[in-house]
C-alpha cells in the first residue's frame, strides 16, 4: 500500500542527522582521550597521521533513537523485527569496538557474524525465497537458514572493505540507502525507507567530519553495524507473506563494494596456499586507483558517481517488468566488467612506464 | 590504559546505552501492544477483569468488525459475555458463527460433520427466497468453492441449497434477498453475485450476472460496471494492483469516469493489496464501500491476500453499499472465500 508517512522519514532522517552532527565530536573526544585511534603502521593504511576511531557510534545511537521514535509515536509502522535487529546490531558493535581496539581475526570475526546472523533466521528474517531477476521466485527451503547469514555477513563485509578511505565507506552506504530508499518508497515499503533514511541522515552527519581530510574514522564498529542494517534491510520487507530476497536489485545497488568483495576474495584464495587467506591486503579498488595517481578525493568522488549510477541503474531494474531485468543486468555486469579491465589495462599502462 | 581496559569501559557504555533504550522502549511496546487493534481480545479481557463488561464488549464488536476473525474465540467470549449481560437473544444470533469457525479447528471428516451442525444452526438466521435456476446454480458453485477451499468438499456437495446458501452467510457472506444493494436505496431488477478468495487454497474471482460469470480468472481486482437498471456491461476489467501501482491508478481513472448510479462490482483473486493507493480507495468509497478490515492500525479495504467481494453504487455513501471479506489469517488460522451478492425474489422479477 503506497501510502508513505513522508513526515516521518523526513524526521527519522533529520534526527539522524543531528544525532550524528552532535555525537560524533563527542566520541572523538573520547576516542583521543582513551586512545581508541588508528595509527598509521601497515602499508595498506592511506592516512599519514592518527585518526581516532569510534566515529560510527553514533549510528547505532540513531538506529536506536529511530527504533524508540517509531515505537512510541507511529507504532503502525512498527515491525516486529525491529526489537531483533537492535539486539544483533548492539552484539555487531561490540564486535566491531573489540576488532577496533584489540584487532580481531577476520576468521574469528565472520564466524562470529555468522553465528549472530544465523540467530536472526529464527527472530522474523524467515526467508525461504529467492525472487529471480526474471520474475518470480523460487523457494529455497532449510538452505535459506544458510544464505540469510550469509548473505548479510557478505554485505557487512562489503561494506567494511570500502572503508579504507576518507569518506568512502560512509558516502557508498549514504548512495546504497538512497537507491533502497527510492525502490522501497516505489514499492510501498514503509519498513525499508524507515531504515534507510535513518542510514542516510546518520551518514550524511558522519560525512561532516569523515570526508577527506577525516577528522574520525567510523572503525569497524561502525562499518559492521552500516553492513548489518544495510543487509538485514534487503530481507525486511514481505511479498505475498514471504520474505523474499529479491538479491538483484540490492546487489547492483552496492556493486562497488560487492565487486570490491568478489575480488578481494579472489586475491585472499590465490594467497591460501601461503596461509594468508585472512589476511588483508592492499588491493583493494581504491588502492588500485590510488596507485594511478588519482588524489584520495577524486578516487572517493569517482567511487561515489559509479555507486551513483549503479543506484540508479538498480531503480531502473525495479520499475521495467522483468522481461527487460534481464538487459539491465547484463548492461550491469558489463558496465562492471568493462571497468574492471579498464582499470587492469591502465594499471598495465602505468606499469610499462614505469 | 591497557587494551581490554578500554574494550571493557566502551563495551560498558554500549551496554549501558542498550540497557537504558529498553528501559524506555518495553514499556512503550507494551502499551502499544495492548492498544493494538489486533490484539483486542486481551485488551477486552483486561476491561472485563476491571469489571467494565460493557466497555469490554464493545472492544470485542470492534475487533469483530475490524478483524473478521477466522477463529471462535472472540465469538465465542462474546457470546458468553453477552449472556452473562442478559442479552441472550443477541448471543444467540452468535452461535452459527461459533459453530462454524469452531468447525474450522477440526480436522477432516470432524470438520465435515461440524461444519453441517453450523449450516443447521444458521438455516433460520439465513432463510433463501425462491431464486432463478441461474442464481441457484451460481450459489451452488460459490458453495463448492468454499467447500473445496475449507476442506469440507464432499459435505458441502451433500448439501441442499437453502443450506449451502445458510454455509454462504455464516462464512462472512453479505446477501441482499430483496434486491436492494445494501441500503443504498438502489434496487435491481437482475441478480448479481460476486465472490473472492485471497490466500485461501481455492483461489477464485467470480462476478456472476444473471448466471453468467463475467471474471476472467487472471490476478487482481475484478471489476464489473453494470446499468442499474439494465443490467447492461458498461466496463469489464482485472487490475493488476498486485504487481503495479499503475493498475491502481488505471483502475481509479476508470472508475472515476463512471456516471453516478452505475452499479460496481468487484472481487479480489489472490491479492490487490501491494499497490493499493489513496486514490483508487478514494474512487471505491465513492461506490458506497467503506475500509473495514484493521490493518497496522487503519482502517484499510484489504490487507495482503485478503479475500473481498463488493457490490456498489457510484454516488452512494461509503457503508452503505454491500460488502465481505476474510483476512488471509487470523491467529494462525487461514481465511476464507467470501461471497456478496443481490438475490431479486423470483416472484417479484420483471418478466418472472
Amino acid at each position: 500500500m503506497n501510502d508513505h508517512p513522508i513526515w516521518l522519514y523526513a524526521t527519522v532522517g533529520l534526527g539522524a542527522l543531528l544525532t550524528s552532527l552532535l555525537l560524533v565530536p563527542v566520541f572523538r573526544w573520547l576516542a583521543v582521550r582513551m586512545d581508541v585511534v588508528d595509527r598509521p603502521r601497515e602499508a595498506r593504511k592511506i592516512h599519514k597521521r592518527i585518526v581516532p576511531y569510534l566515529g560510527g557510534l553514533p549510528f547505532y545511537f540513531s538506529f536506536l533513537g529511530t527504533i524508540f521514535y517509531v515505537e512510541a509515536f507511529h507504532p503502525e509502522y512498527s515491525q516486529p523485527v525491529f526489537f531483533p535487529m537492535c539486539v544483533a546490531g548492539t552484539l555487531i558493535v561490540l564486535m566491531g569496538v573489540y576488532d577496533d581496539i584489540k584487532d580481531m581475526s577476520s576468521l574469528k570475526k565472520l564466524l562470529v557474524e555468522l553465528v549472530l546472523l544465523g540467530g536472526l533466521y529464527f527472530y522474523g528474517f524467515q526467508t525461504t525465497e529467492i525472487a529471480s531477476p526474471f520474475g518470480g521466485s523460487f523457494n529455497v527451503g532449510w538452505v535459506a537458514v544458510v544464505i540469510t547469514p550469509l548473505w548479510i555477513a557478505g554485505v557487512i563485509n562489503a561494506v567494511n572493505f570500502s572503508d579504507g578511505l576518507d569518506g568512502l565507506a560512509g558516502g557508498l552506504v549514504f548512495i546504497c540507502a538512497a537507491s533502497i530508499f527510492a525502490i522501497a518508497f516505489k514499492n510501498g515499503q514503509v519498513g525499508s525507507c524507515l531504515m534507510m533514511a535513518c542510514l542516510m541522515g546518520a551518514t550524511l552527519g558522519f560525512l561532516r567530519y569523515n570526508f577527506n581530510p577525516a577528522s574520525i574514522f567510523m572503525g569497524d564498529a561502525g562499518a559492521l553495524f552500516l553492513g548489518f542494517v544495510l543487509g538485514a534491510t534487503t530481507l525486511l520487507e514481505k511479498q505475498k507473506g514471504v520474505t523474499t530476497i529479491a538479491l538483484a536489485v540490492p546487489m547492483v545497488v552496492m556493486a562497488v563494494p560487492i565487486l570490491d568483495t568478489i575480488l578481494s576474495f579472489y586475491r585472499r584464495l590465490q594467497r591460501a596456499r601461503q596461509g594468508k587467506f585472512f589476511t588483508p591486503d592492499r588491493n583493494h579498488l581504491h588502492h588500485r586507483l590510488l596507485d594511478l595517481g588519482l588524489t584520495q578525493r577524486q578516487v572517493v568522488l569517482a567511487l561515489y558517481f559509479v555507486s551513483a549510477w549503479m543506484g540508479l541503474m538498480a531503480f531502473v531494474l525495479s520499475v521495467v517488468p522483468s522481461t527487460y531485468s534481464f538487459l539491465i543486468l547484463l548492461l550491469a555486469a558489463m558496465a562492471v566488467g568493462g571497468g574492471v579491465v579498464v582499470l587492469r589495462f591502465i594499471e598495465g599502462l602505468s606499469q610499462g612506464d614505469e | 590504559m591497557s587494551d581490554t581496559r578500554k574494550v571493557l569501559v566502551l563495551w560498558a557504555l554500549i551496554l549501558a546505552v542498550f540497557a537504558l533504550f529498553n528501559v524506555v522502549y518495553w514499556p512503550v511496546r507494551l502499551y502499544q501492544a495492548e492498544r493494538d487493534p489486533a490484539n483486542f481480545m486481551k485488551y477486552a479481557q483486561k476491561l472485563h477483569g476491571q469489571g467494565q463488561a460493557a466497555a469490554a464488549m464493545d472492544v470485542v464488536r470492534q475487533g469483530i468488525a475490524g478483524h473478521h476473525p477466522t477463529a471462535s474465540a472472540p465469538y465465542e467470549q462474546l457470546q458468553d459475555w453477552l449472556g452473562a449481560a442478559g442479552k441472550s437473544e443477541e448471543a444467540a444470533t452468535l452461535n452459527p458463527t461459533v459453530a462454524f469457525y469452531r468447525a474450522l479447528g477440526e480436522r477432516d471428516h470432524v470438520r465435515e460433520v461440524a461444519v453441517c451442525g453450523a449450516v443447521e444452526s444458521g438455516l433460520a438466521l439465513h432463510p433463501l427466497p425462491s431464486v432463478s435456476a441461474e442464481t441457484a446454480g451460481t450459489l451452488r458453485t460459490f458453495a463448492a468453492n468454499l467447500g473445496i477451499s475449507l476442506g469440507v468438499r464432499e459435505a458441502v456437495r451433500g448439501l441442499s441449497l437453502e443450506q449451502q446458501y445458510a454455509l454462504l452467510s455464516i462464512a462472512g457472506g453479505n446477501f441482499s434477498t430483496n434486491g436492494e444493494i445494501g441500503r443504498t436505496g438502489v434496487k435491481l431488477p437482475y441478480d448479481l453475485l460476486v465472490q473472492s478468495s485471497g490466500g485461501a487454497e481455492r483461489r477464485v474471482a467470480h462476478i456472476f450476472l444473471r448466471g453468467r460469470d463475467l471474471s476472467t480468472g487472471e490476478r487482481g481486482l475484478h471489476v464489473a460496471i453494470l446499468d442499474p437498471q439494465s443490467g447492461q456491461v458498461v466496463q469489464l476489467g482485472v487490475f493488476d494492483v498486485w504487481s503495479s501501482a499503475k493498475e491502481a491508478e488505471r483502475m481509479a481513472r476508470m472508475l472515476e469516469s463512471m456516471p453516478p448510479g452505475s452499479v460496481g462490482a468487484f472481487a479480489v483473486l489472490d491479492d490487490a493489496s501491494a499497490n493499493m493507493t489513496d486514490d483508487l480507495e478514494a474512487q471505491l468509497r465513492g461506490f458506497g464501500l467503506l475500509p473495514e478490515a484493521m490493518i497496522q492500525r487503519r482502517p484499510r479495504f484489504f490487507g495482503m491476500r485478503y479475500s473481498f467481494a463488493a457490490i456498489g453504487v457510484k454516488g452512494a455513501i461509503p457503508g452503505k453499499a454491500m460488502q465481505a471479506w476474510s483476512p488471509d489469517a487470523y491467529d494462525g488460522t487461514p481465511g476464507h472465500p467470501v461471497a456478496c451478492g443481490v438475490i431479486t425474489p423470483v416472484a417479484g422479477r420483471a418478466g418472472a
